[in-house]
């Protein structure tokens, strides 16, 4: 298990300064140097959205039987406004991060990228935040950019 | 890896891993990590790429004390459990397919043919190689089931394929006066008579359901064609016109008036007022159509499509 996610590290080090399509990804790699199921990434917003500009820190928790197992990953609490993602906790609803969809075939790289699509094709259909889903659903998009714009530039969402 | 795998879908695993991820996600069915097909039958070694394998191990690390000692072992265990008949840690001994029996269209166990419902039997408590109900999050979208391709297939079938026909295509047949074979008898028909029951329970069953590509193939067939006689009616009785296309699909439709003429008594004697499905869903889509205009067009284009298709087969 371990070998594989040294194999993993090795091989993310390489792609990320190597491969221009995932310059999204600023940087992902383990939290220290001393635990290598707890990891870090940053990515940033994608373009021609709400979210372009603003760079985003993803946390990982790797389970014991991984790759068996998916990836535990969750965005900063209070950081991301997104229809799929839980504001107050950062908690992140995508299928390939569940039981049910995950597959071994995939790695934390893949994760990361799966995440920067879920920015910028959010799921109405299957939301963590009603309000942003809601909105997106009555095809408001301005509102939805307008209001995700205005989470991410420090506006209060009030409390729960 | 020094037991290569190769699985139905042409994809390669190490031997010991592919079991561990196959005992692992034991809440699911059996799928292939890369394609996420179903697993239907044990993956089979691949000597080929075994071979080569070794080749290249042994010109990385010749004389590798570890490593000829890791193969050897890893060799010895698949080996074993060929022995043993215990690959893949019994897994595909413990578990069974679902398969849809065409009569009534319900999923049944293929160890000891208790319906199944979910992923596990409910009788022998087999654990499901194919998934039959996890479909709740999937939007239940009937254009899906009407895929071009369903319809090919279902036109294939009608068509003089040589695939294995259902009783109830054969009852249809019978109805549209197309040559009716001997299987086709009383038996059958009132197995037609209660289409649309039929047609009801598949698409319930079908909102729990992906795609043909998870199901019993001929499960498949016999959702696609129900589908298509449906369609069928509604598109014909929109069109008006497109019928003299193929007499024979006027006749399947039901809305030529002379189809209904052409039924010999025995077939009112097997389809009382109840269960006359042609009637029925004859009306149904009449309603239908006037609400929603736009879908009957598409479903039209798409009959033409099919019709295209069987003048070129004959």
């Amino acid at each position: 298990m371990s070998s594989r996610l040294v194999k993993e590290y090795k091989l993310i080090f390489k792609t990320l300064s190597q491969d221009p399509t995932y310059s999204h990804i600023l940087s992902l790699s383990p939290s220290s140097d001393e635990n290598l199921r707890q990891w870090e990434s940053v990515i940033s917003g994608p373009p021609e959205t709400a979210y372009y500009g603003h760079n985003f820190i993803l946390l990982f928790e790797v389970p014991s039987n991984y790759p068996l197992e998916p990836p535990k990953v969750q965005f900063q609490a209070n950081a991301v406004p997104h229809c799929n993602v839980d504001y107050d906790s950062g908690r992140i609803c995508l299928n390939i991060l569940e039981d049910a969809h995950w597959t071994p075939a995939w790695d934390l790289l893949h994760c990361v990228h799966a995440i920067w699509l879920l920015l910028a094709n959010p799921e109405p259909d299957s939301p963590l935040d009603v309000d942003l889903a809601c909105l997106i659903r009555a095809k408001d998009f301005s509102a939805h950019n307008t209001l995700v714009a205005y989470y991410l530039n420090g506006g209060s969402r009030g409390s729960k | 890896m020094y037991v290569p795998v190769m699985t139905t879908c042409g994809h390669n695993y190490c031997y010991d891993c592919i079991s561990n991820w196959l005992v692992s996600n034991n809440a699911n069915e059996l799928t292939c990590p890369q394609c996420r097909q179903p697993l239907k039958d044990p993956p089979a070694l691949n000597s080929a790429l075994q071979h080569l394998l070794n080749i290249i191990i042994d010109l990385c690390a010749p004389g590798d004390a570890r490593q000829d000692r890791t193969r050897a072992e890893s060799v010895a265990q698949y080996k074993d459990d060929v022995d043993n008949n215990t690959l893949y840690k019994d897994v595909f001994n413990n578990t069974a397919m679902a398969v849809v029996d065409d009569d009534d269209g319900v999923a049944r166990c293929s160890n000891c043919h208790w319906e199944v419902e979910g992923d596990v039997c409910p009788h022998c408590s087999a654990r499901m190689r194919n998934r039959t109900a996890d479909y709740d999050e999937e939007e239940d979208d009937d254009e899906q089931i009407l895929s071009d391709e369903s319809l090919e297939r279902s036109n294939n079938l009608r068509y003089g394929s040589h695939r294995q026909t259902s009783g109830l295509l054969q009852d249809v047949e019978a109805e549209s006066d197309y040559e009716s074979e001997p299987e086709s008898d009383i038996d059958n028909r009132p197995t037609f008579g209660g289409a649309r029951e039929i047609l009801n329970h598949i698409n319930e069953r079908d909102r729990r359901r992906q795609s043909d590509d998870d199901d019993d193939e001929r499960d498949s067939d016999l959702d696609s064609f129900i589908v298509d006689e449906a369609e069928a009616e509604q598109s014909s009785d929109q069109s008006g016109g497109s019928p003299d296309a193929n007499p024979r699909v006027v006749q399947l439709d039901g809305s030529d008036e002379d189809s209904h003429e052409s039924h010999d008594s025995d077939f009112y004697e097997h389809n009382d007022d109840g269960g006359f499905a042609s009637g029925d869903s004859l009306d149904i889509s009449n309603n239908d159509n006037d609400k929603d205009n736009e879908s009957g067009r598409k479903v039209r284009k798409r009959r033409f499509q099919v019709l295209d298709d069987s003048d070129e087969d004959e």
